[in-house]
């Protein structure tokens, strides 16, 4: 018994020994890349050093004694890309301070104005030479006449106000509580702003120094404590703002309580400002106080924030642009899951000394949260490097029997991961403390706290732990997200003198209960899909549907009114409807649209063969209007000879990479196919990603780049049959078989995680990472697809896109509609209206709806730096489409079966090729004679 | 539809019970409109060359013809359609009655937590939606997770796009969701089942509760039995938006492509209505003649 123990034994430890010799010899065997440090020059690697010498006095320089390269005069106008300002001053001693401008927004297109700042002929910090001021909105005035009592309130226009303004370039992340800080040294300093995008006229830049206001005590001596005496409240409805600093601060609706004011049970009555849009730091609304008369008043808001769970929101409170005294630097609205009243100073009520007229004003900020993101944020960056270096020696999915002596290999992991767990650990207990709540939404971070504890107690397991580690950094990086936003809805804010009383939070049981049964009742007898027309001019109406959110369709519709229906007196009836197959059962039945927009790229063609469509050459389209477009989005929309369709929205693929990792690893963009499959080689030994869907798009790449066509010329059959095809074909099912790329796999998180250094997907895919993933805030940039070589040396980056549409339907209301149709979806994907529609909507609703318009002017309109839309335009000169024909449907579904039988099964590429060519042709020639078309041999 | 055996005029019984007749009307109505004419349209449709836009014409048998002779996914979809029907019929069936007949013997509070439970799949319809998430092809799949931390397969396995995996992936899924209609039915019939029945039989010297099952319960279920047997093989026969939501519309070398399928691949993507109406005919009589079998079968205890 015992000696067979000792051999079992002995042979065990013979089996481990001879399975860490090739252990190490494997790893020694890999090429390994020197890691380059790269230097951070982010504003968050100077911000301790900034903050810790604060200037005493304030300086200011007046437009009149700068130099620039515009004419100046007590104020300079910058309006043109590359336009400059600049001041030389004396700066007393080595301080930074906050960057105030004093300036008006010129009119241009719309968005936030874009500058860069140099200080002494250099850029202070990675942010520096891109920051926003915004422009100043205000509601449209609505014809009282014109707003209907039975019908939904629409949500007014926002309308640029031009007014003089002041505002410190921040942040709008969240993670700084303050503006930015700008350092100077002693003696004569340079400072040079340069105009990005927009335009704008400034009057003077402060350098500031942080204020700090009174205490309430001191305040409110001034004053004495006696509330003003027989006014009553004096309630100001939020949603009536008097100004705001950008657009998307536009009035919201709550249809959900009968307190909410004003109401109406069946339709929409816009009655709150904020929801979800007031989030962003330094957002603001300004609203003009009409208190009955000068004094004192108590001031309490009827608030809502319900999304961000177990923590608050902070605002700073301000009347005419001064903070009044302290507490107002940061107002607290708790989390509460539904209306509250919030009285500025809680249980010892602060009064506010205001006179009639005053504008006061709440701006979004970080407040005390700041300083807790900045920590996550810094760890999450950390943590993720961490784990990338770990990723290069394990691969993403670790052998958990095996030890790859982490320890030694990285031996900073543990003081890193100590570190982290300190850092995080702290942030959570301050976040309790501030929030005073239970902080339900960040328990992440107290469950990432346990996970490093494992890891360090156990550091041999961290292999096995990685995958649950890797998934916790996820989530927190999206907790910093949820964290640095500051959401408030508010209904009103009353201003109450000694008799007043406040508003109620909650609607008694016989209010809400009558309220809400002629909600229900309302419910059956309303068309929520009609949107709201104007039919002043009597003519019978355009019908037009729409596949969109209701956001968009509202804003489209607001368009319509605008600028087609005021211009040519066609009323429009919008309707929002999913167009797929609602569309041609509806013209089945003879109750078709007039015209439809955003019809998926396969409908107009599907439907124009089977004579549902009208002919856009026979209603008069021209070249001009082809010439708006690239002539590669007009291909699918053709058939034997007529255009059926417009572009509408197009979308191709371009490369995503992370900067960071490259430059860490020293490596380029690959230009060719070549140097990408020597990216995939250098990639993988290091244990890292590529992503490329397994989609047709990428067979397209390797058939479009090197000649190879889909159809015959007179696209009766397949060219599957040549040997470009099965070489493409080949190609493309290499990179899953013989290169190993991952088939499935989840872009967004691993990108941002940087396990996924580089992929190919959708340009709108830039909308996501722009807007949800802060804490890769410029590590990544986008440049064209890999191309291949030509004969004569240029390089083909060709590829195919996904295009939507407007289409003219063949209702049978004669030629006279048809050509109002047509002006219609002519205006539509016009640049005028395509640029409008992309900007109202990116400005309502974020970039993270950004519109993708096929019209190029529109395209360029677009708030891309220009970087971007270099890459955009590169790429989009090379997009070829396929024609759409009968029976095309087939293709896609025999491509994905030669495919996955030659990838699953192992079967030889080119046969199978051949084996499905087969039948593509078939059900081509079947499809071609049922609509008497000719016939290939 | 049984002929009355006098040979009194169809009028004549009509004039004499023409109470029932109102009574009957609206339901007559309704069942007229939605149920017997699209029947008999789709039977017109399917001798023409219809594509939803177009007036339609007459082609005689010629889509009967390519059907049955020159259509290969037809036969994939056929056998799939059948293999699905013997696999998810009887088992949903079998197992819709032993789970009632189990949940019969709980307490009420827990019989009705129970019933609850397993009816809920049904109930919510696109339940099914979950499994995508339990079957993703990702590495991190929930399955995949579970395959490779207990070392069965290195590399995630492409549960629903693999010809080897999707077919069993669809049936397991709908066995899930099989407990519809027909289990409550069972429910609620073991309910009303009469206990002096199950006395008399104790008394007569009944051995165990296989016997009380074969010879007192099944042969007051009659009806019941019936109405699953239809709802299980109707729904067996209608299989497709679960293949369709978890191994994609079409699967990969049409695996997992029902009759269903085969249906709305034609009437939607390829726009040939004519040539769908005559699979729906041809579905519509496999389903008519399984009906007649089962009935047939299932009368000894239908009294």
């Amino acid at each position: 018994m015992k000696k067979k123990l000792c051999l079992l034994i002995g042979f065990c430890l013979l089996f481990t020994i001879f399975n860490c010799i090739p252990c190490s010899t494997v790893n020694a065997a890999k090429p390994t890349l020197y890691a380059v440090t790269v230097e951070d020059t982010s504003y968050d690697s100077f911000y301790d050093e900034f903050s810790a010498k604060r200037a005493e006095e304030s300086i200011k320089l007046e437009a009149s004694a700068a130099s620039s390269s515009k004419e100046i005069s007590d104020s300079v106008v910058l309006d043109s890309k590359g336009d400059w300002i600049e001041w030389n001053f004396d700066v007393p001693a080595d301080a930074s301070y906050y960057l105030e401008f004093d300036y008006e927004a010129v009119e241009s297109m719309g968005y936030d104005i874009s500058l860069g700042i140099l200080v002494n002929g250099a850029t202070p910090f990675d942010e520096a030479p891109t920051l926003l001021l915004p422009r100043i909105w205000e509601d449209e005035v609505k014809d009282e006449n014109k707003v209907k009592k039975d019908a939904d309130e629409t949500r007014p226009f926002q309308i640029e106000k031009v007014e003089r303004t002041t505002y410190c370039l921040q942040d709008n992340v969240g993670v700084y509580n303050e503006p930015y800080l700008f350092a100077f040294k002693a003696g004569v300093n340079n400072l040079k702003i340069t105009l990005n995008d927009e335009a704008l006229r400034i009057f003077s830049v402060t350098l500031k120094t942080r204020e700090i206001p009174k205490t309430y005590n001191d305040y409110i001596k001034s004053y004495g404590d006696k509330l003003v005496e027989n006014v009553g409240t004096y309630r100001l409805e939020a949603e009536k703002a008097y100004a705001k600093n950008s657009a998307m601060l536009y009035p919201t609706f709550d249809r959900g309580s009968a307190a909410t004011l004003p109401n109406n049970p069946l339709y929409v009555r816009l009655n709150t400002i904020g929801s979800s849009n007031w989030t962003k730091s330094g957002q603001t609304i300004y609203w003009k106080a009409n208190v009955p008369e000068k004094g004192l008043y108590k001031i309490s808001f009827r608030a809502r924030q319900s999304t961000k769970q177990g923590l608050s929101s902070y605002r700073t409170l301000k009347v005419n642009g001064e903070i009044p005294f302290k507490e107002c630097e940061t107002v607290t609205f708790e989390y509460h899951n539904s209306w509250y009243i919030k009285v500025l100073g809680d249980e010892n009520p602060q009064y506010l000394y205001l006179e009639p007229g005053d504008i006061i004003s709440l701006t979004c900020t970080a407040g005390p949260t700041a300083e807790i993101l900045r920590s996550i944020q810094t760890s999450v960056l950390d943590m993720n490097n961490l784990y990338r270096k770990i990723v290069v020696i394990t691969g993403t999915d670790p052998d958990i029997y095996r030890d790859y002596s982490l320890k030694s290999q990285i031996p900073e992991m543990l003081d890193t991961l100590k570190s982290n767990r300190d850092t995080l650990e702290k942030a959570y207990k301050t976040l309790l403390e501030v929030s005073g709540q239970d902080a339900a939404s960040a328990t992440i971070i107290n469950k990432m706290v346990h996970v490093i504890d494992e890891m360090l107690e156990k550091p041999n397991t961290i292999a096995a732990k990685l995958t649950d580690f890797q998934s916790d950094v996820q989530s927190l990086s999206s907790l910093i997200s949820t964290l640095g936003q500051q959401p408030l809805e508010l209904d009103c804010i009353a201003f109450m003198g000694s008799d007043g009383e406040a508003p109620k939070a909650k609607p008694n049981i016989f209010e809400s209960f009558s309220f809400n049964l002629k909600k229900f009742i309302g419910s059956f007898t309303t068309d929520y899909r009609k949107l709201d027309i104007d039919e002043s001019s009597g003519k019978q109406p355009l019908v037009v549907w729409l596949t969109a959110g209701r956001d968009q369709a509202t804003v489209t519709n607001n368009i319509i009114k605008d600028l087609f229906t005021s211009e040519t007196k066609i009323p429009v009836q919008l309707t929002l409807i999913d167009v797929g197959d609602t569309l041609i059962k509806a013209v089945l039945a003879g109750q078709g649209p007039d015209a439809a927009l955003g019809v998926g790229q396969s409908s107009p063609i599907n439907l124009a063969m089977r004579g549902a469509l009208v002919d856009l050459e026979t209603l008069g389209l021209d070249k001009e209007t082809k010439n708006q477009f690239y002539p590669s989005a007009i291909v699918p929309f053709e058939y034997l000879g007529g255009t059926y369709a417009l572009p509408e929205n197009q979308s191709y693929e371009v490369l995503f990479y992370r900067t960071d990792v490259f430059e860490e690893y020293g490596l380029t963009v690959p230009n060719t196919w070549d140097e990408f499959y020597e990216l995939i080689r250098i990639l993988q030994n290091n244990n890292l990603g590529i992503g490329i869907a397994e989609s047709q798009s990428t067979f397209n790449w390797f058939l479009f780049q090197n000649g190879g066509e889909y159809y015959t010329d007179n696209l009766d059959g397949s060219r599957f049959d040549e040997e470009v095809a099965y070489a493409a074909f080949e190609r493309w099912t290499q990179l899953y078989s013989k290169y190993g790329l991952e088939r499935a796999y989840d872009f967004f998180n691993r990108f941002r995680s940087g396990e996924m250094p580089i992929a190919i997907a959708s340009f709108s895919s830039y909308n996501q990472l722009a807007s949800a993933a802060p804490e890769i805030k410029g590590l990544w940039k986008m440049a064209p697809v890999p191309g291949t070589v030509q004969k004569d040396g240029s390089i083909s980056r060709a590829e195919t896109s996904i295009i939507t549409g407007s289409i003219v339907i063949k209702t049978g209301k004669g030629e006279e509609m048809y050509k109002q149709a047509f002006e219609f979806i002519k205006w539509w994907t016009g640049s005028e209206a395509q640029t409008r529609s992309a900007q109202d909507i990116e400005a309502t609703l974020g970039v993270a709806a950004r519109h993708t318009p096929a019209n190029l002017a529109a395209m360029e309109a677009i708030n891309w730096t220009d970087e971007e839309l270099a890459v955009i335009k590169a790429q989009g000169e090379h997009v070829k489409n396929i024609p759409e024909i009968p029976g095309n449907y087939i293709i896609t579904r025999c491509l994905q079966n030669a495919f996955r039988s030659t990838v699953d099964d192992g079967k030889n590429a080119r046969r199978q090729l051949a084996i499905y060519d087969i039948d593509i042709n078939e059900e081509i020639t079947r499809k071609r004679k049922e609509f008497n078309l000719n016939v290939g041999e | 539809m049984a002929k009355t055996k006098n040979s009194k005029s169809l009028l004549k019984i009509v004039r004499e019970k023409n109470h029932c007749y109102v009574m009957l009307a609206p339901f007559l109505a309704a069942f007229i409109i939605f149920m017997v004419i699209p029947v008999l349209a789709s039977v017109v449709l399917s001798f023409t060359d219809f594509n939803l836009l177009q007036t339609p014409n007459f082609v005689g048998i010629e889509n009967y013809m390519r059907l049955l002779l020159n259509d290969d996914v037809f036969i994939i979809a056929l056998k799939n359609t059948i293999v699905f029907a013997i696999l998810i019929g009887p088992i949903g069936y079998i197992a819709s009655f032993v789970v009632a007949w189990f949940i019969n013997e709980l307490g009420p509070r827990l019989r009705s937590i129970v019933t609850l439970i397993m009816y809920a799949p049904a109930l919510v319809g696109n339940a099914y939606i979950i499994w995508s998430y339990i079957f993703a092809s990702d590495s991190r799949g929930l399955l995949n997770t579970v395959v490779k931390s207990l070392g069965i397969s290195d590399s995630p396995i492409l549960w629903t796009t693999d010809p080897k995996y999707n077919f069993t992936v669809c049936v397991i899924v709908s066995i899930w969701m099989s407990f519809g209609t027909g289990f409550l039915s069972f429910v609620a019939s073991f309910k009303t089942l009469d206990p002096s029945f199950f006395e008399a039989a104790a008394i007569d010297g009944l051995k165990n509760r296989w016997q009380e099952l074969f010879y007192v319960t099944f042969p007051q279920m009659g009806p019941q039995l019936l109405f699953g047997a239809v709802m299980s093989i109707s729904s067996a026969f209608g299989v497709g938006a679960i293949p369709a939501a978890l191994t994609g519309n079409p699967s990969t070398n049409y695996s997992t492509h029902t009759l269903l399928l085969h249906i709305s691949d034609y009437g939607t993507v390829r726009f040939e209505m004519g040539y769908a109406s005559a699979i729906a005919v041809v579905l519509f009589l496999i389903m008519v003649v399984t009906l007649k079998v089962i009935n047939r079968f299932l009368s000894k205890f239908n009294g």
